[in-house]
């Protein structure tokens, strides 16, 4: 398996390769992952079946900067990591970054499996790009979608179908947290993760909702986990708030598990360009009742609201108005927690492995080589 | 004069390098598109066979024998019907290890075909190229089809895929 992006930096692809190498080791398969990482690095301890490739360049790529890695160099870690290890097949993701994946495509003689992550409709580089990665891009055999919207995204812009499985989420590792010294606390605590400042997300909706709520609960707190700017926050605030919000930065995965598992209500309020939702099932694992916005893959998540409280997308009132509720009710919050735990079992990563194993399977099958050799090898010529 | 034929002969030598190319591309992709469908043969297969070990009605039986012995011309409009009859077949009714075969079976299609259009597609983009037309690169290599079936609905989350492991 190959990851293009440095796991030096936290992000969704990486912890996606991580927990879907783990969760195919845990049904008894082989899995090594190439990755851009240093080799020797202190800071960061690597799974065992990581090869690290290298060090990432920080390049502004695709509306954000990610860590990338190119050159002759990678391309000779990549040749000979598959020399290494004779694979059955190759699980590349995110193929069209300028990066790892691409470089081991280029290189690939045996069945690939590629995921394709992004759901970004501004394409154009990608559109441009097409001409010139034809020649490689045909050596992929099977490609999967983690979302109906990286799905569409991927059949405009690039040609080819994909079979969707989701992301994953580590049930294990959020249902055990414990929670931040000193919490659950009396009072109502709220949560929010992601990159605050980023309207996107709804906080400023969520702001006006606690706005209101701060009148009847004197005691009520915010605690919010994500990259942004903490005094712009503040300052949007505004003074009777601003001392109940806790901005924790970003967090390790631990960090933000201990959070989840803190927090009475999760609120997710984004108000749009969500294409699957992963902190949703994050909190379901954790045990979290969620708020959140009624975009259709929140309710997809949700269960159509049976495994989490939906709003209307941009309504402070309805939003003040559901996690007061949620807060006053005890039993509702742990009736929620309960529908969460179960709908979250189908994203369990070995649950998810499977599904990616059944790709797997059908990408080995078609594989020319068992045409040649395999018992009526007869190519239909 | 020498410049005229030092340009000619480059670019009739990068002509040469492009078809040589497009050529060992599109036997790439030939071979590709065969795997592929000999991946999809060996799916729709299964399924016929999973579907004709049923215990639902004897025309669904029917149809997949029908499947199993039906030549490459006939293979989509019988593989449709089958289709459609495991379609409104009432899986509760079914014993839990062969309703999970079956939905394995039919998610197998789903990916099969997946792979093999994809393969096709490839194809023929290439093969629609004028330098490989008018260069007959593609030989005597037949035009490769989609293979064109109506998808079962599957849900698309929590599908029950017990003992799907390799």
């Amino acid at each position: 398996m190959v990851c293009p992006y440095s796991l030096a930096v936290p992000g969704g692809v990486q912890a996606h390769v991580l927990g879907l190498a783990s969760g195919l080791r845990s049904l008894g398969h082989q899995v090594e992952v190439l990755a851009p990482a240093a080799a020797n690095d202190p800071a960061q301890v690597l799974p065992e079946f990581v090869t690290p490739a290298g060090r990432g360049v920080r390049v502004p790529y695709n509306g954000s900067v990610v860590p990338l890695i190119f050159g002759p160099l990678a391309a000779n870690r990549a040749w000979r990591w598959m020399h290494d290890h004779d694979f059955d097949l190759l699980h590349l993701h995110e193929p069209v970054a300028p990066s790892l994946s691409l470089i081991t495509l280029a290189l690939a003689e045996l069945p690939v499996v590629a995921t394709f992550h992004f759901a970004t409709t501004r394409s154009r580089a990608l559109a441009a790009a097409q001409g010139l990665l034809q020649p490689t891009m045909e050596k992929i055999t099977a490609r999967i979608a983690v979302s109906p919207l990286a799905r569409r995204v991927h059949v405009e812009y690039l040609g080819g179908d994909a079979v969707e499985i989701p992301n994953g989420v580590d049930v294990s590792r959020l249902s055990g947290a414990r929670p931040l010294a000193g919490y659950p606390r009396s009072g109502g605590t709220v949560g929010f993760v992601g990159r605050f400042n980023e309207p996107r997300k709804g906080m400023p909706v969520l702001l006006a909702a606690l706005r209101v709520m701060i009148h009847t609960r004197p005691d009520l707190r915010l605690l919010v986990v994500g990259h942004g700017d903490t005094q712009a926050l503040l300052r949007a605030a505004g003074p009777a708030l601003a001392s109940r919000i806790h901005v924790l930065g970003p967090l390790s995965d631990e960090g933000k598990a201990a959070v989840l598992a803190s927090v009475d209500v999760l609120c997710v309020p984004a108000l749009g360009g969500e294409s699957f939702g992963i902190v949703l099932t994050e909190a379901m694992a954790a045990g979290t009742p969620v708020v959140a916005s009624d975009l259709d893959a929140f309710s997809r998540v949700l269960d159509d609201g049976k495994a989490g409280v939906l709003v209307p997308a941009g309504s402070a009132e309805a939003l003040a108005a559901a996690l007061g509720g949620l807060l006053d009710d005890p039993a509702r919050r742990s009736a929620l927690a309960a529908a969460g735990r179960r709908r979250v079992a189908m994203w369990d990563w070995p649950v998810v492995a499977r599904r990616v194993l059944q790709v797997y399977q059908s990408a080995v099958a078609a594989d020319p080589r068992r045409l040649k050799s395999g018992p009526g090898g007869a190519r239909a010529r | 004069m020498r410049v005229t034929w030092v340009a000619v002969t480059a670019g009739l030598l990068g002509a040469a390098v492009g078809a040589m190319r497009a050529a060992s591309r599109l036997d790439r992709l030939h071979v590709r598109t065969d795997a592929a469908w000999a991946a999809l043969d060996a799916a729709l297969y299964r399924r016929a066979v999973v579907a004709s070990a049923l215990d639902g009605p004897s025309a669904l039986r029917r149809t997949a024998h029908a499947a199993l012995l039906a030549g490459p011309m006939a293979r989509e409009d019988v593989e449709n019907e089958l289709g459609r009859m495991l379609s409104v077949l009432d899986r509760c009714r079914l014993e839990p290890a062969r309703a999970n075969r079956l939905a394995e079976a039919e998610q197998t299609v789903v990916i099969a075909r997946r792979v093999y259009n994809d393969a096709v597609r490839d194809t023929l983009a290439l093969r629609s190229r004028r330098m490989v037309r008018w260069l007959r690169l593609a030989g005597t290599a037949p035009l490769p089809t989609y293979f064109e079936i109506v998808e079962p609905e599957l849900p698309a989350y929590g599908l029950e895929l017990d003992g799907a492991g390799a």
